[in-house]
């Protein structure tokens, strides 16, 4: 069974955002009109699969290397970055944007450090093959460094189509604000000194600094909350948003719920000031780890915000067990581990469709097992 | 096993006795730090005497008077490009191993969180037996790891997870949990340098360049 | 059906080339952080010399000349720390010419009926065919060579050989090995040896649980033909 919704594209002049998430990861498909594609962050349905939205785009019969116009890669964590090298590779005319608050010299080692295989698998070594194909594409041009990546700042307009199609469409980012300086990346450049063991990058600070997105398509607006959460630095994550007097004041409809629902993420002037009322609230999980996201406590805490709750897959971690095992195994084993709970859940999809040219918006969403409406 | 040591270093170690005996894996040796120094000494001293004595009456006749001595089957590592590099004999370990680990399952796992107060941890395993299986969330007590890597308990270190059933010398029959942390060379100032080399050059190619405000390049 | 059980296994990595033996000693290994200190110090040491190392450390065993590098993990719990063990002594500790290269793997199984030993060879090497030749042939020992696909330029050999004889540990049963072996082009001066090492390495890198994986699966279907 294909881990995605069937059907037919969206029309020329339709909206439409795909969500997908396995358990852990996450992927957003957009759809701007035109047969123009935007693809934010990159998972795969398991390991070895094709990333999901390249399956989901050729399923749908969308030719790719020109369709695909832009990749955002919203911050280095390997739940949204798996596959994103893959994507690159075949959208041999997009764009890749990532968070200028990257742009630091620890980021940087931190790429050239990934190709020990001490530290495969940490989501930067994806970095490293994006700009390893970068560096491919720009051979023979006139200048180097032409083919990106862009570096993203609040405020920045990454995408924009002032007619045709039904709608004037954008895509604007409102993080990191300037000046933003990525924790995690200090926790790496401690990793990498002489003398110092060779392990995983695993971050354990708050993400203040990635990129979220304001989505614009007529009347019909989209927050994409990535996963940022709320620092120490009042000047970073969402208080800087809601701060930000140059950012755009029109609430949106649909919300993309940040960092999985969790307590950090979230603020009550983001469901205030920054959606409407009631709006659509769409969340991935993200099941690894002591405490996985969502909780029974985000969830009544989200919906009390009123309208539509979706997440991809369901969070019910009860729901989770791991597969059993030959008998003897399960014996030893239930010796040794105290708890024991299965990541990945299988490929939910969580389909928005609607026409740019309605006032209101009318949203039609579609679900495709394990999301659900909660 | 017989090592393919050089003829002449052969008479030396004889000629030092049994507490120069090169490897007999069934007969554990378990010299202490001042005589391995005597011994390595003795024979670095000795071996131009070796030499020479090579080129007397009493030189070594051939390799199966070595062997004799040696006692144990013959390396069988191939002696000429083309020969295959083969598994070495069954009787090798004939009586080295007493113990066997018979594993059923094996797991690579990474470490996510570690509380140290109540000695457990968090890590991801990853069946290493069937990658169709889902990754899955375990915690660990501290006490399934050995003491001495305990300080490698951290989050991002790697360890591998075997599950099995172990028989001793007298035929008892355990079962069995094995959990050991991955181990790498730290890294080096070779290894830095280059690091930040690389990384200077990267920077340089991709990084943003001055003057960019960042809203120039809209799609 | 009578029963066949896996009972012992390693795996082993066997190497031409070019080595200083005295690098691979236990404190070398325990100063780099590649074993654990106790286990270098409680090392069983057979030689440790400028011409010869040999030592086993628990679940390793390893055994240097200048020629040659064995190194053996005694249990398939270890095969992964080995691996780990040989990419970092050959890409940071000593990087050394590596000429040939042979990934071993070797495993007893337990059979419940004598009878199923004389049953294995039966199959494996029909003598129905020697009539008049041989009085009651039996086989006790069967090599094969076949073909081996790796990821290795085109000018490199590469094969898989199989060895299958009456177990010694496990009586009755039978003792299956199989080896992978790879070697590159002679250079054009005899003299010179070459040096593969980035390649081999590379195999060893990406290649290591797969074939592993594909080992066991093979000898089990063998040990229960």
């Amino acid at each position: 069974m294909a881990p995605h919704l069937g059907g037919s594209p969206p029309g020329p002049n339709e909206l439409e955002v795909s969500l997908f998430g396995p358990g852990v990861g996450e992927s957003i498909v957009l759809h701007l009109g035109g047969g123009d594609w935007i693809v934010v962050d990159s998972c795969r349905p398991k390991s070895g699969d094709p990333p999901i939205a390249l399956s989901y785009l050729e399923a749908l019969g969308s030719p790719v290397a020109t369709a695909l116009k832009g990749l955002i890669v919203s911050h280095w964590h390997d739940d949204h970055t798996k596959g994103a090298a893959d994507i690159l590779r075949k959208a041999v005319n997009a764009k890749v944007f990532c968070s200028d608050a990257l742009n630091e010299d620890a980021f940087f080692e931190a790429i050239a450090a990934s190709e020990n295989p001490a530290m495969d698998r940490s989501g930067i070594d994806e970095f490293r093959e994006i700009f390893s194909i970068l560096r491919e594409r720009d051979r023979g041009r006139s200048h180097a460094g032409s083919v990106g990546p862009e570096w993203v700042r609040a405020n920045q307009i990454l995408y924009q189509r002032t007619e045709g199609y039904g709608a004037p469409c954008e895509i604007r980012a409102l993080s990191p604000s300037s000046g933003s300086h990525s924790l995690s990346l200090n926790e790496i450049g401690q990793l990498i000194r002489p003398g110092k063991e060779k392990r995983r990058f695993v971050s354990l600070e708050p993400n203040d600094t990635c990129v979220a997105l304001l989505v614009r398509m007529g009347s019909a607006r989209i927050l994409l909350g990535s996963d940022l959460e709320n620092g120490s630095n009042p000047k970073t994550g969402w208080k800087a948003i809601l701060e930000d007097g140059l950012r755009p004041k029109e609430k949106s409809h649909i919300y993309k719920v940040a960092h999985h629902g969790s307590e950090n993420a979230d603020d009550k002037r983001i469901w205030t000031e920054l959606l409407e009322q009631g709006p659509i609230a769409i969340i991935t999980t993200f099941a690894k780890g002591k405490k996985p996201l969502p909780s029974k406590e985000d969830l009544r805490r989200i919906k009390s915000n009123g309208g539509a709750v979706y997440c991809t897959p369901k969070p019910d971690i009860d729901a989770w067990k791991p597969s059993r095992r030959l008998g003897s195994i399960e014996r030893l084993t239930s010796r040794v581990d105290r708890k024991r709970t299965r990541i990945n859940r299988g490929m939910g999809h969580l389909r928005i469709r609607a026409k740019a040219d309605e006032t209101p918006p009318q949203f039609r969403v579609e679900v495709l097992d394990p999301a659900s409406q909660l | 096993m017989a090592l393919t040591l050089r003829k002449q270093y052969w008479k030396t170690l004889i000629s030092l006795g049994s507490k120069a005996y090169p490897l007999r894996p069934d007969i554990p040796i378990r010299p202490n730090r001042r005589t391995m120094d005597n011994l390595e000494e003795r024979f670095l001293a000795t071996s131009v005497q070796a030499a020479n004595l090579t080129e007397t009456a009493e030189k070594v006749e051939d390799d199966r008077n070595v062997e004799k001595v040696i006692e144990g089957p013959v390396n069988e590592l191939a002696q000429e490009p083309g020969e295959f590099l083969e598994n070495p004999s069954q009787e090798a370990f004939k009586k080295r191993i007493s113990r066997q680990f018979n594993v059923l399952q094996k797991w690579q796992g990474e470490v996510q969180s570690v509380e140290r107060a109540e000695k457990e941890f968090v890590a991801v395993t990853r069946d290493l037996e069937d990658e169709s299986r889902s990754d899955e969330n375990v915690t660990f007590s501290f006490d399934e790891v050995p003491k001495a890597d305990w300080s490698l308990i951290l989050p991002g270190a790697v360890f591998y997870w075997s599950v099995g059933y172990e028989q001793d010398e007298m035929g008892t029959v355990y079962g069995k949990s094995l959990v050991r942390f991955r181990r790498l060379p730290p890294w080096s100032d070779r290894e830095i340098q280059r690091i930040k080399e690389e990384a200077r050059r990267l920077k340089e190619y991709f990084g943003r360049k001055s003057g960019e405000s960042g809203t120039e390049r809209a799609l | 059906m009578p029963s066949v059980t896996r009972t012992i296994e390693d795996v082993s990595v066997a190497l031409v080339g070019n080595f200083n033996p005295a690098m691979f000693q236990p404190s070398v290994l325990s100063a780099n952080n590649l074993v654990r200190p106790d286990e270098a110090s409680k090392a069983e040491i057979g030689i440790i010399h400028s011409e010869a190392c040999a030592y086993t450390i628990g679940w390793l065993f390893v055994e240097v000349t200048r020629e040659r590098f064995q190194g053996i993990a005694t249990d398939i719990a270890h095969s992964e720390p080995l691996r780990d063990l040989l990419l970092s002594l050959f890409r940071t500790i000593s990087p050394s010419q590596i000429a040939q290269m042979g990934l071993n793997h070797r495993a007893h199984f337990q059979f419940e009926d004598p009878k199923q030993l004389d049953g294995i060879f039966g199959r494996l090497t029909p003598t129905a065919k020697l009539p008049g030749l041989l009085k009651n042939p039996r086989a006790t020992r069967v090599t094969y060579t076949s073909d081996h696909e790796s990821k290795l330029p085109s000018e490199f050999r590469s094969a898989l050989n199989v060895t299958i004889e009456p177990s010694l540990r496990t009586i009755p049963g039978v003792y299956i090995a199989l080896n992978r072996h790879y070697e590159g082009p002679q250079l054009e001066k005899e003299e010179a040896l070459p040096d593969y090492s980035k390649e081999f390495l590379g195999i060893v890198e990406s290649n290591w649980s797969e074939y592993l994986k594909q080992s066991r699966e093979l000898v089990e279907k063998l040990a229960g033909m």
